[in-house]
């Protein structure tokens, strides 16, 4: 049979471990609370990472098809540009022999009408 | 620790419980460290998953993103691309047309040219009062005088028989004078009514302005 005095003094040793135990436990989960903090954050970093990634790959996707498309686009200028010149030196050469005709009609309506 | 607990603990002593302090001790400490592990790992796994979630929702949203800016971008490729090339066909229609008007405006410099050589031909003269004859039947016949470029008067020296067919034609007496004021043209006249009420330009210019539109479709249709 212990005394009151001892039993006091156990209950406290006890008490105080168990409040040493605690504050360990305290501790243990707020370190885990700043592992999760850690972890979100990491999320955090790496979803700005991504988008900025991803955003940055579209936009030199972008400026590859614009450089294709502006290559077309010249290459179709040209084209067009060649066909046209073609087209002209038929129109000037058709056209010019038939001149001396026209010229008729002109000053028949002219002289005649 | 609350009392209550305290009370808890000291009865079981008190009351000299088979199990030794150290082992309940023992036992306790390792109920607290134990919840706290178990809460520890639930905050973790918690934000283990919050970090998934933010990860599968920044994928999507990036992806998203990227997919907007491409289609953007192939949207306005596809727009400039369209714009430049009704420019380059717009300019080969401009330069087919050019070339074409080129061609008519060539007739009409030649036509001028030609109208130029007519005055010094033998044809000239019948040309003239054919052209004097229209005019003065146009303004109805009377006293008229008729004005030719300077020179050309000596094309005119029969024009009492024009007055003749005008008078015919009319039914109107009708006289007509060259003037001796002269126009600037290349040929033709100028016919008036004596009182100049009325007149009737029969220059080569005027017949060929007022015949511009129809010249051109007729040379156009010609050439072309």
């Amino acid at each position: 049979m212990k005394t009151e005095f001892e039993v006091n003094a156990l209950v406290s040793d006890i008490l105080k471990a168990i409040r040493i135990a605690e504050e360990q436990a305290e501790k243990r989960i707020s370190l885990a609370e700043s592992e999760a903090k850690a972890i979100e954050n990491n999320a955090l970093l790496k979803r700005d990472t991504l988008m900025e990634e991803k955003v940055s790959a579209a936009e030199k996707r972008v400026q590859e098809i614009m450089k294709q498309v502006e290559k077309e686009v010249e290459e179709e200028i040209s084209r067009i540009k060649g066909e046209v010149e073609k087209e002209v030196e038929k129109i000037i050469s058709e056209g010019s022999k038939k001149v001396d005709e026209a010229v008729k009609v002109i000053v028949e309506s002219i002289v005649g009408g | 620790m609350n009392t209550v607990e305290e009370e808890v603990i000291k009865e079981g002593i008190v009351e000299g419980e088979e199990e030794p302090e150290s082992e309940r001790l023992k036992k306790i400490k390792s109920k607290i460290e134990k919840d706290a592990e178990e809460r520890a790992k639930q905050i973790i796994e918690k934000a283990k998953i919050r970090a998934k979630e933010i990860e599968e929702e920044a994928i999507s949203k990036a992806e998203k993103r990227a997919d907007e800016i491409v289609r953007r971008g192939l949207e306005e490729a596809e727009r400039y691309k369209r714009r430049k090339l009704a420019e380059a066909k717009l300019r080969a229609r401009q330069r087919k047309t050019q070339a074409r008007e080129q061609l008519i405006e060539q007739a009409f410099q030649k036509a001028n040219e030609k109208l130029k050589e007519l005055t010094a031909s033998s044809e000239y003269k019948g040309i003239l009062e054919r052209l004097i004859q229209k005019a003065a039947i146009g303004i109805g016949g009377g006293e008229l005088e008729v004005l030719v470029p300077k020179g050309h008067e000596k094309h005119l020296k029969d024009i009492s028989s024009i007055a003749e067919k005008v008078r015919s034609e009319t039914k109107n007496p009708t006289s007509i004078i060259v003037s001796k004021e002269t126009i600037d043209a290349i040929g033709g006249c100028l016919v008036r009514k004596k009182d100049r009420s009325i007149f009737i330009d029969n220059t080569f210019e005027s017949i060929m302005e007022r015949n511009i539109k129809e010249l051109r479709v007729k040379v156009a249709k010609v050439i072309f």
